[in-house]
């Protein structure tokens, strides 16, 4: 199995943190849930940074292998 | 990491030194206003959550107007012209005519901006008399200094002889390729200034005409209406001048960055041509709330702009299928595993597809604030902001700097500093704006309104139907503190790839597209005609809407009456009927 690249990790931690943050005005919103901002942070970070620690050690990830030449402009 | 630019073949600087030049400093002078304009955006997210105080309240519109006047005009536009004449001089494989002219032009919008930002600066002088607190919207009835105004009317003077430089151009190389279809950027970049001339003459009438005389003292009066329609006459098309850019980058540079190629010409060309038809009729949908404009017109307004949805739907196909036909070529498979096989680690891949992204989320905003009725909800709240962040603030500005990753060392022969730096500053960018935009939707729903330093005057409480007003400002003074690194981190790159060694030989041909030029119906290239129709669009749009206005408040004001809620005719035909089935049920009802 193929690690992710450090900078797919930070442009997929990036679109998730903002996806799972935003999941909070939703509930708020439409169904009306209000969640405690400071936990529901917490919990967002947590999620994010597991996901990250877990993409760079290669727990969970992307097979079959990129093409090598991933960086080519 | 040189190794892999070096393709063998020349750059735009090699082909083209003269206008690489120019384009060069078309650039420079967009990216110092980003700067400027970023400073500005972050004193005012400090200052209207009350996290950090910076300037008086006083001075608040003098900043919002730096900021907005800074991004919407002098950044996108300085950028569009660059770019325009890379893409102009690049398809059609040749100099510009004379590049005396080009720089003649470039020059006259420095001046103007110059002009235009002195003005708006004067305002936190309070020795001068010279001021522009009018807001890059500036219709009246508040009134800037002519300075303001005279700078607004050389700048655009300037675009329409760009304008004019990209057709000379054209012409040259039509009347040595007579048999040729025109280039797909060339096209991209003609049906845009076409649609910009059909604009701009809202804008010409509204300043030349009436407000700069106003503030020169010739008259002390005016109607306030007619300015503000003749400013929305522009005000929308403008928007689709800002994000053309970035579709003619997303159409003809991010399918070949994506290892593909483009799917269709024609959808390309059919896309343009729908904007320089369709842009400019629907200005009104600014007006929904404005008394003195029939519903009526506001529904023709409102119907037309849906119509508008089409071509951004258009494009979020063709530009997804691109990228996946690029994905596959590098040997991406499955439903979405082709996704992986994309180059993510390349900035300039990665923040035009982050662009895209937000781009979606402002599109469905777009159709709240589009509904006329729903309109009245998020009106001149904070909502707004919110969505144009995601529009122009992101889709626009995001595909722009990361296109700038892309495109400069093809405009100065040197890599960039660093592309680590480069992927930072757009991830930075887009969970920037995540939370800045959506801090600024949740206020706005709460009727938090926009344009103010106090928003919680007089420590006027909302309404919070979940977490806290407090809480959002926090959210949003963050995210535009991500927002303004993230600007610097992109200007500094720039700047430092000045640093690095030249090299040769890295030019990056575009690809072609899959369905090329020759399923393109001919006809899609008759641009006199699409110039035509658009112009005949918008006479019916706004021949009788400006009629009504000028017969109730006269050209000078003293400005108008609320009208009835429904265009004279219509009520006068069912009012009658109206009266009868009353008359009717009455007699019914004991
Ligand atoms: C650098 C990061 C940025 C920050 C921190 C920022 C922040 C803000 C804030 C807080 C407002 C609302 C002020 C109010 O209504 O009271 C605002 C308004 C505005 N922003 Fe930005 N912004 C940024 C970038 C941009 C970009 C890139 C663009 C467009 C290319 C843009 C265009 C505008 C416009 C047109 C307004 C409206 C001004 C007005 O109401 O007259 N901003 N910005
Ligand atoms: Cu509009």
């Amino acid at each position: 199995m193929r690690r992710t690249t450090q900078g797919g990790i930070l442009v997929g931690c990036g679109v998730l943190f903002v996806i799972v943050w935003e999941i909070r005005s939703a509930l708020g919103l439409l169904a009306g849930v209000d969640t405690n901002p400071q936990l529901y942070m917490l919990l967002t970070l947590a999620v994010v940074g597991l996901t990250a620690v877990a993409l760079a050690i290669g727990l969970i990830g992307l097979r079959p292998e990129p093409p090598a030449d991933e960086d080519a402009q | 990491m040189s190794e892999q630019l070096e393709s063998g073949a020349p750059t735009f600087l090699d082909k083209f030194p003269d206008e690489a030049a120019v384009v060069r400093a078309a650039l420079w002078s967009s990216f110092i206003a980003l700067a400027l304009g970023a400073v500005f955006g972050l004193i005012q997210a400090l200052h209207r959550t009350d996290v950090l105080r910076l300037i008086d309240s006083t001075d608040y519109y003098t900043v919002l107007t730096a900021h907005g006047v800074l991004m919407v005009v002098s950044f996108t536009i300085f950028f569009l012209v660059g770019l325009f004449t890379w893409a102009t001089v690049r398809s059609f494989d040749r100099g510009v005519e004379s590049i005396r002219y080009t720089w003649t032009w470039y020059g006259l919008m420095v001046a103007g901006t110059l002009m235009a930002v002195v003005a708006i600066l004067g305002g936190f002088v309070p020795q001068t008399d010279i001021s522009a607190d009018v807001l890059f919207t500036f219709y009246a009835p508040m009134q800037a200094h002519p300075l303001f105004y005279g700078g607004l009317a050389i700048f655009v003077i300037g675009t329409w002889l760009a304008g004019a430089d990209y057709i000379w151009t054209w012409r040259a190389w039509a009347a040595e390729n007579p048999d040729e279809r025109i280039p797909l950027q060339g096209f991209m970049v003609l049906t845009t200034m076409l649609m910009w001339y059909v604009a701009t003459i809202g804008i010409a009438i509204a300043v030349v005409a009436f407000l700069l005389p106003w503030s020169l003292g010739l008259f002390d009066q005016i109607n306030p209406l007619l300015t503000r329609t003749l400013f929305w006459f522009w005000g929308h098309p403008v928007v689709y001048f800002w994000l053309m850019p970035a579709y003619l980058l997303w159409y003809t540079v991010l399918p070949t960055i994506a290892g593909g190629r483009l799917f269709s010409d024609p959808l390309g060309r059919v896309v343009f041509v729908l904007f320089l038809l369709l842009s400019t009729p629907v200005g009104i949908h600014h007006q929904y709330v404005d008394p003195g404009i029939a519903e009526g017109f506001k529904t023709i307004a409102m119907t037309n702009t849906m119509f508008l949805l089409l071509p951004s739907l258009l494009t979020a196909f063709t530009v997804v299928a691109s990228v996946e036909h690029g994905a596959r070529q590098r040997g991406g498979t499955g439903l979405l595993g082709w996704l992986r096989a994309l180059p993510w680690r390349n900035p300039a891949f990665t923040g035009m597809m982050l662009a895209g992204l937000m781009f979606a989320a402002g599109g469905f905003s777009g159709m709240i604030n589009a509904g006329m009725n729903i309109n009245y909800l998020v009106h001149n709240t904070i909502w707004v902001p919110g969505h144009f962040h995601l529009t122009v603030g992101t889709a626009v500005a995001l595909t722009l700097m990361a296109a700038t990753y892309w495109l400069w060392p093809q405009l100065t022969n040197r890599r960039l500093y660093s592309r680590p730096i480069g992927l930072a500053q757009v991830v930075i960018w887009f969970v920037g704006m995540g939370l800045m935009s959506n801090a600024m939707h949740v206020q706005g729903l709460f009727g938090i309104p926009r344009r103010t330093a106090e928003p919680q005057y007089e420590g006027f409480d909302f309404v919070a139907s979940f977490g806290s007003v407090s809480e959002l400002n926090l959210q949003l003074a963050i995210g535009g503190t991500l927002l303004f690194i993230s600007t610097m981190l992109f200007v500094t790159n720039i700047a430092l790839s000045a640093g690095t060694p030249k090299l040769s030989g890295i030019g990056q041909p575009l690809s072609e597209p899959l369905s090329t030029v020759d399923d393109s119906p001919e006809i899609l290239d008759n641009l006199k005609l699409w110039f035509g129709i658009a112009l005949v669009l918008v006479v019916l749009a706004y021949a009788l809407p400006l009629a009504s206005i000028i017969d109730r408040g006269g050209l000078l004001g003293p400005g108008v009456d609320p009208v009835p809620m429904i265009v004279e005719p219509v009520a006068a035909t069912i009012e009658p009927t109206l009266g009868r089935l009353a008359a009717a049920v009455g007699s019914v009802v004991p």
